[in-house]
């Protein structure tokens, strides 16, 4: 039975080298120690993005798979794209258009963060079940 | 036997019949446009030679023997030589300015000048062209292809300096200009982008362009260039072209048409499908480029049209030859630089053979040209020594 724990979005920093990973990685990490933590990381602004960086949303994917928890990337800018095609990785996490689409792919139901900030998409997708 | 002796002939007929006309290559001169890491593309090599060899190529086979290259840009190693044709860079403000000035000089000596500007590889038989040019008395006769419409390949003739000066100053573009048009039914491609180069060799992969690979063909579909390492536990697929000294390393992946320029290094289990590695340019271990072009620490995806700087050298670096290359160079500069300054400070600075005598080549040229040379080539190993401790 799924619950409404929270679905964070976390917007990714326009360059993500070995500096700003780890930097992004500090604030990231009280988030990924909760238990089965659900992240979508939105990658709209990310103009560079490096093997390190890379590195970095492949740990933050393992450690939320290790508390039974998923990382998901949204929005990603086609330099984020071309480099995670590049290194064979974006084949290993599931890629939203939206992060909103994100969220909601973690539940049936719309978690609050996603409810508080998309509140026609919940009601969009209110009357979809309701005609259905 | 026949067929040769023909064929003999015919060459021979077009060369006399070009023997009087001279020939301008314009690179560039139109900034931003038609380059690939602010590099013009008929400077970039396809299928192991650039279009602007390729198109001097096919300029001295059709008989024209003086050939002039104005390029706003440098080109990359290996200049093209001097035996075929003489190199100037400009500055891009003074391009088209130079154009016509080259234009002037060259038509004093001709009947008559092609002027083609690269961009473009276009298959024109240039004979046919002048051909017509001639038979017409036309001042100035553009070639155009039924598909891609009017192309930047003009014959102009020597008396007819005005339309030369009109249409340079045009930068090749004004409409107001009425050319007899020669229509050429051979392969045409913008090369505007760096799609387009893609599409090139995959079109000359097919045989439908007279390019061919600057290379061995291994085996059906498989061209190699001289010097090149395989690992044999690497996998070139059919059709593929592994340039000139590149190093593919163990397990690697070369598929669907890709093609890598010289000195490119695939590193282990590394994969290229559908995609070209520009020269020097190194792809780490493990990597997937698919439908892409990749040099000069950037990377052009096809699929999503955009081109990204990739700094990590990690990832797309550039291969040790090149960094060589740099290395030596500066080493080079290191060692003269003090004989040339204390040449400069207690000789005037009126001796001018100075960078001859430090030339590697300088035993040939007696004794007394030994002792710099020696010390060069010391003070050349210290560095190499230190530069080794220095990584360790």
């Amino acid at each position: 039975m799924e619950t409404s724990r929270p679905v964070i979005v976390k917007r990714v920093p326009q360059s993500l080298n070995l500096r700003q990973a780890r930097t992004f990685l500090e604030e990231v990490r009280p988030l990924l120690e909760h238990d089965r933590p659900q992240l979508v990381f939105d990658l709209s602004l990310v103009r560079r993005l490096d093997a390190a960086g890379v590195e970095m949303l492949l740990f933050c994917m393992q450690e939320a798979a290790r508390r039974d928890g998923d990382l998901k990337l949204a929005s990603l800018s086609p330099q984020a794209r071309v480099v995670l095609d590049l290194t064979r990785t974006g084949r290993l996490f599931e890629i939203y258009g939206t992060s909103a689409e994100a969220a909601r792919s973690f539940s049936g139901y719309l978690p609050n963060m996603v409810r508080q900030f998309y509140p026609e998409q919940e009601d969009e997708s209110t009357d979809g079940r309701n005609a259905a | 036997m026949e067929l040769g002796a023909r064929s003999l002939q015919a060459s021979s007929k077009v060369d006399s019949n070009l023997r009087g006309v001279r020939a301008l290559l314009l690179v560039g001169g139109r900034p931003g446009l038609e380059r690939f890491a602010e590099i013009p593309i008929a400077l970039l090599d396809v299928l192991g030679r650039s279009i602007l060899l390729r198109t001097i190529d096919r300029l001295r086979s059709a008989g024209v023997r003086e050939i002039v290259v104005l390029s706003d840009a440098d080109p990359l190693p290996p200049r093209p030589g001097s035996g075929l044709c003489k190199f100037n860079v400009v500055a891009p403000g003074d391009f088209w300015n130079d154009a016509l000035s080259q234009v002037r000089l060259l038509a004093r000596q001709s009947e008559c000048v092609v002027v083609q500007r690269l961009g473009s590889w276009a298959e024109v038989d240039y004979a046919a062209m002048v051909g017509k040019h001639r038979s017409f008395g036309s001042a100035l006769t553009q070639a155009c292809s039924p598909m891609a419409g009017p192309l930047e390949v003009f014959v102009i003739a020597s008396n007819s300096l005005s339309e030369a000066a009109a249409l340079l100053r045009g930068e090749l573009r004004d409409e107001r200009i009425e050319p007899l048009l020669y229509e050429t039914p051979g392969y045409v491609n913008a090369m505007s982008e760096p799609a387009e180069m893609r599409k090139l060799i995959l079109d000359s992969f097919a045989g439908e362009t007279a390019i061919s690979p600057w290379g061995r063909e291994l085996r059906p579909g498989v061209w190699v260039g001289r010097g090149a390492r395989i690992h044999h536990d690497a996998r070139l697929l059919a059709p593929a072209f592994v340039g000139a000294f590149c190093h593919v390393h163990d397990g690697a992946v070369v598929t669907r048409g890709s093609s890598l320029e010289h000195h490119a290094e695939l590193d282990c289990a590394a994969v290229v499908d559908n995609s070209s590695l520009l020269p020097y340019t190194r792809v780490a271990a493990g990597l997937d480029v698919e439908q892409s072009v990749v040099g000069f620490r950037q990377v052009h995806s096809l699929q999503h049209r955009i081109t990204v700087d990739v700094e990590d050298s990690h990832l797309i670096g550039v291969t040790q030859q090149y960094s060589m290359r740099v290395y030596k160079a500066m080493a080079w500069l290191i060692a003269w630089m003090p004989n040339a300054l204390s040449k400069l400070i207690f000789e005037g600075g009126h001796d001018q053979a100075a960078p001859e005598a430090s030339d590697s080549s300088a035993p040939a040229l007696g004794d007394a040209s030994l002792a710099p040379v020696e010390s060069q080539r010391k003070s050349y190993q210290e560095m190499v020594t230190a530069r080794r401790y220095g990584d360790e």
